[in-house]
């Protein structure tokens, strides 16, 4: 049983007027919200009849119930000015007061953000449409507004107790434990992204072609994230969120399509893309750790990887190269980063890359000509890796790709790509389930033919001969081809699959689908 | 809009902009529906209490615990136990001692010991003690106890006794390993002194006067030990890892004066001091570890099923009776056991190496499950095979007079099960100890369990080995004997090194599976005689030349891990993060 009450007043004082080429708005709002839900449950089992379906007709012995509840408050205000000036000259100035409930109510709940937005019809002057004809819609815009984010437990601001487990007492009491859930940070408030972009849309050769590009700059600051970074074990905390990181995200997207007939053949082509990639300009840091494994500098969530760099052909190979102790003939070799001389957690380096792309794209095909039509979809996606692991099923050996099986080493192919067979838990490089060096780890850059279909419509004089409206027939696929170097797995899945070994339904490879269809209309 | 009705729409906006700004401070101001503010726990008795119980619920246990990572007992697949046999043990693979948990416990006795003050004081006596006395003991006592459970690890750990606030300095250099005794010792003193000596109600299970004394016996039982007397050679700071000044008769005459302490308690004794057979020594020990109290508990925790808090028995259970088995115990653990006559077992003997579970200390019967050893009945479906219930891991070649050849018939507790072949241990032998043969994994996992974190057998035996350290032999012998009577043992009646010898067999036996073994061996300085090349038994009942089936099998012990020494292993590695975090920290020896 849920009773919720989510009540949101809004009140907005608009203003709209229009003078000679003067075109002015302005809204002025606030909006209040208040959420207070509560649920409820209870049940029984074991009802002798079904007949009558009361709660208390059921066993005694089979019942529970349970119950929680939260509550959310916000309060904002917010307002928008623009002006435009012959639909030539276009400004808006927009901002947000909003206050929440989940900060410390001395001065940390509310937080300003403005927003300046600017757009240009350049194509509307004069000088333009007399010089630059093909050109015949032309737009420049920029922006820059900050957003807030609050998305946190609430109440970090505080010490709060909740409860956690239970323990035995006098051989069968079960007495529940209560346990401070966090240490308070009173200081936290809003994270802020500051948002920033340029750009253009166009329209050339008589509105066939379009084209619209964008470069943005993202400062997100006052990241609220952990500081389990530097702080060490010791200490015991259970830490807050401080509004500690910052991170800047640049990159461009753009669109282009042209769109034309000549004679029976109409076509579009389009051409999308987007390119973005961030970089930490400040993150909690482990003091001693060297530089080459420092957050700061690297994408977000960019992992610590040995380097492999081989697989030990044989003791010698072993006895000449720094190793992990108790390397075995077969075994990866990492790389010594650091030159001194052995194997061990410096050696680890921050990957450049992440399982998110800095690159993803498409392109899309439609043709008509005559009663046959045809579309294509390409798609792919640039600049990630996802690790290329096995799920082991029992213990000792368990699953295995095959593509690591078929070239591994053994005393008989001793100079293999792959490293031998081992036991889940016994190989230093490899740790259940967690790749922890780059042999585990490989690009999912990917072009893929996601979607094409060729078709053909029968004249309708034939098909009405046969009392058929329309008659359609057609060859499609789906996933049809794909052109990456990750085997196995679609380099379209996503990586985080482990901590169990039962989410195996993200890791399959996908389908790939060819339909013949025919559509009859009577 | 005419002129007049606008008018009115300014009226309106303006009444609900003023309702919505009016009352916009308290509005936000909310508090937790579902958690309680740290003011209104410190001011209530009960809110308290329960804050104590998450102080408890942190002590770790298990059934293997540290067995897999000595010579106790062996799993199939087990990367940390595999590093620590193979002295791979790196920072970058460290986790044994579990230091961030011990130190979030830590941490929750530090505010509860700068908080309890704030409850009102009641002169009530529960037990013989005020509530807040209890509490402030409990607290004490608990901090102690998660201390010493780093130093057996790590030697001499930093010692954090305050609250840490988000701006503070965190950085602390370990302190010495004298001084992490003296605080464990002292603070064990003044817990003694706060807590009741026996809790009776529903404070059965909470720390008492015994527990902190029992506590103190056994770290400075590790204080006297050779470990902590001995310098590692090369280190540059032998004071985290062992005393470099003072006398060390004077640590055995401490150790032994405080496991003296807790025996004149005079609350606690034997379980079944006096036995009448064999047979009936093997019952009582095993009733020991299934009962639910006993005069033995000095500090323990209870495990219910009937509340849902049973301990969960899947991961011990053989595997043709609905477990996975994955505390096998070593040949080297079961060759361990003394003949009941009191002499060494030998796989040298001809008889003793044909039939090596046969007359052997009562109390293997009762600790481990060997083949053909009677545990349970089976499942219904499997009762036409094994109507009796006993342990098979063996193999049984048959003769398929059709075939015309042998054909190979497997135990249903092997890895070649029927029943079920994900079996993890290899080593022919599963555990008996602690395991209530009445539960049906085919029912439930879970059962009830008293587990034993400090029993009194421990502080006679502590109280032996101080004697030995302090050439008191007789003494020594005396309180040895208590224990091998309790197990139907004949006396020893060694001195000087032998008597250590034997003391220290009798302390692996006695103590099995409790977590012990892997700190004594490190006490004892005895790492190479317990970390090579483990084995386990290959059980098969041979084809007779008149192609009938053996009825006694063939039990030859084989590897089944690799293993091998290095004195780093006497302390563990701290995790690299926690050295770069806090650069006032030195590494143990060996892990640079």
């Amino acid at each position: 049983m849920d009773n919720s009450s989510n009540i949101t007043l809004n009140a907005l004082l608009n203003y709209d007027r229009t003078f000679n080429k003067h075109d002015v708005k302005a809204l002025f709002a606030t909006e209040r919200i208040a959420g207070d839900n509560m649920n409820f449950w209870a049940f029984r089992r074991s009802y002798t009849s079904e007949i009558l379906d009361e709660l208390d007709l059921g066993s005694n012995a089979l019942k529970d119930n349970g119950g929680s509840s939260s509550v959310v408050r916000r309060l904002n205000y917010f307002g928008r000015v623009s002006y435009a000036y012959d639909s030539k000259y276009l400004a808006e100035f927009v901002w947000r007061y909003d206050g929440s409930y989940i900060f410390d109510p001395v001065g940390k709940q509310f937080g300003f953000f403005p927003g300046i937005s600017l757009g240009y019809r350049i194509s509307k002057e004069n000088f333009w449409k007399d010089n630059i004809s093909f050109i015949n819609e032309m737009k420049i815009r920029g922006s820059w507004g900050k957003t807030g984010n609050d998305r946190i437990a609430p109440y970090q601001y505080l010490t709060t107790y909740g409860y956690n487990g239970s323990y035995v007492f006098n051989e069968s009491v079960s007495e529940q434990a209560l346990r401070a859930l966090r240490i308070p940070n009173e200081g936290v408030t809003w994270e802020i992204a500051n948002q920033s972009n340029i750009g253009f849309d166009a329209q050339l050769l008589n509105n066939k072609l379009t084209i619209s590009a964008d470069y943005f700059n993202n400062l997100r600051t006052n990241i609220l994230a952990y500081r389990n970074a530097s702080v060490p074990g010791s200490a015991g905390l259970n830490l807050p969120r401080e509004n500690i990181g910052k991170v800047v995200n640049k990159g461009f997207e753009f669109q282009v399509s042209y769109l034309d007939n000549t004679g029976d053949l109409s076509y579009q082509v389009s051409v999308n893309g987007a390119y973005s990639k961030n970089h930490i300009k400040f993150w909690d840091e482990t003091p001693g750790n060297p530089e080459y494994q420092k957050s700061t500098g690297n994408q977000m969530n960019a992992r610590l990887y040995y380097q492999a760099i081989g697989v030990f052909i044989d003791a010698a190979a072993i006895d000449k190269y720094p190793h992990w102790n108790g390397a075995r003939p077969g075994d990866i070799i990492f790389k010594d980063v650091n030159d001194d001389g052995k194997i061990d957690g410096l050696d680890r380096v921050r990957s450049n890359k992440t399982t998110i792309p800095t690159f993803t794209g498409g392109f899309t095909i439609d043709l008509e000509y005559k009663r046959f039509y045809a579309t294509i979809l390409f798609q792919g996606a640039a600049g990630a890796e996802r690790s290329y692991r096995t799920f082991s099923g029992g213990p000792g050996v368990g699953n295995f790709m095959y593509n690591l099986v078929k070239d591994r080493w053994t005393p008989d192919n001793p100079s293999a790509e792959n490293p031998r067979a081992w036991e889940r838990g016994g190989a230093y490089w490899m740790t259940d389930g967690e790749p922890n060096n780059t042999y585990f780890v490989r690009s999912s850059d990917y072009l893929r033919l996601k979607n094409f279909e060729i078709g053909y419509s029968l004249p309708s004089g034939y098909t009405e001969k046969i009392g058929i409206q329309s008659l359609r027939v057609y060859v499609s696929a789906l996933n049809f081809l794909t052109f990456t170097k990750m085997k196995d797995f679609d380099p379209e899945s996503p990586d985080d699959a482990p901590g169990s070994i039962w989410v195996n339904s993200q890791v399959y490879p996908l389908n790939k689908t060819t339909n013949i269809g025919l559509t009859v209309t009577f | 809009m005419n002129y007049k009705n606008s008018n009115l729409l300014y009226i309106f906006l303006g009444f609900t902009f003023t309702l919505l700004l009016s009352c916009n401070k308290s509005f936000l101001d909310t508090k937790p529906s579902t958690q309680f503010a740290e003011s209104d726990v410190w001011s209530d008795a009960n809110l308290i209490q329960l804050n104590m119980n998450s102080i408890y619920t942190q002590n770790p246990w298990s059934f293997s615990w540290t067995s897999l990572s000595v010579d106790e007992a062996r799993c199939y697949d087990g990367g940390n136990d595999y590093n620590m046999s193979n002295m791979l043990m790196t920072p970058d693979n460290a986790g044994w001692g579990d230091w961030n948990g011990r130190y979030r416990a830590i941490r929750d006795c530090n505010v509860f010991l700068e908080n309890i003050d704030k409850l009102g004081d009641d002169q009530a006596l529960i037990d013989g003690v005020t509530l807040k006395d209890r509490l402030k003991g409990e607290a004490t006592f608990l901090r102690a106890w998660y201390y010493h459970l780093l130093i057996k690890y790590f030697g001499g750990v930093p010692l954090i006794t305050k609250s840490y606030t988000l701006t503070d300095d965190f950085t602390a250099p370990r302190n010495s390993f004298a001084e992490c005794v003296q605080f464990i010792s002292d603070e064990c003193d003044k817990a003694a002194a706060l807590l009741p000596l026996e809790n009776t109600g529903e404070n059965k299970g909470r720390a008492t006067k015994g527990a902190a004394l029992a506590l103190k016996s056994r770290i400075l039982l590790h204080a006297a030990s050779d470990l902590y007397n001995t310098a590692f050679p090369g280190f540059s700071n032998p004071e985290l890892l062992g005393y470099v000044d003072g006398n060390r008769d004077q640590r055995w005459q401490a150790a032994k004066d405080a496991a003296k302490a807790v025996i004149d308690l005079g609350i606690y004794g034997l379980y079944q001091p006096n036995p009448a057979s064999a047979e009936e020594a093997t019952k009582n020990y095993e009733e020991l570890f299934t009962s639910k109290q006993s005069e033995e508990d000095i500090f323990i925790r209870y495990f219910s099923a009937s509340v849902n808090q049973g301990a969960d028995f899947w991961g011990v259970f053989p595997n043709g009776f609905g477990g996975i088995e994955t505390n096998g115990p070593t040949s080297e653990l079961v060759d361990a056991y003394e003949m009941s006559d009191g002499t060494v077992f030998s796989r040298a003997n001809p008889a003793q190496n044909i039939e090596p579970y046969k007359n052997r200390d009562p109390r293997f019967y009762a600790t481990i499950l060997y083949e053909g050893a009677k545990f349970r009945p089976r499942p219904a479906n499997l009762q036409g095979i094994d109507p009796v219930g006993v342990l098979q891991v063996g193999t049984w070649e048959k003769w398929d007079a059709e075939a015309g050849k042998v054909t190979y018939v497997y135990g249903l507790d092997s890895r070649n099960s029927a029943v079920y072949g994900g079996g993890y241990n290899n080593a022919g032998t599963s555990m008996l100890k602690y395991i209530n043969r009445r539960t049906d994994m085919y029912v439930n996992h879970q059962d009830d369990l008293t587990w034993r974190y400090i029993r009194y057998s421990e502080i006679i035996l502590n109280y032996a080995e101080a004697c030995i350290g302090l050439g008191e032999d007789v003494e020594a012998r005396t309180y040895i004997n208590m224990i091998r009577k309790k197990a139907a043992m004949p006396d020893v009646t060694e001195s000087g090194d032998a008597l250590k010898e034997r003391y220290q067999n009798e302390r692996r036996i006695e103590l099995v599976f409790e977590d012990h073994r892997f700190f004594d061996v490190r006490r004892w300085m005895i790492g190479p005689e317990a970390y090579h090349p483990m084995h386990g038994v290959d059980v098969v009942y041979k084809l007779n030349p008149d192609r009938t089936t053996a009825t006694i099998p063939i039990i030859t012990p084989v590897e089944i891990t690799t293993g091998k020494w290095e004195d780093k292993a006497y302390f563990l590695p701290i995790s690299r993060d926690e050295m770069n975090k806090n650069p006032k920290l030195v590494q143990n020896p060996g892990y640079n």
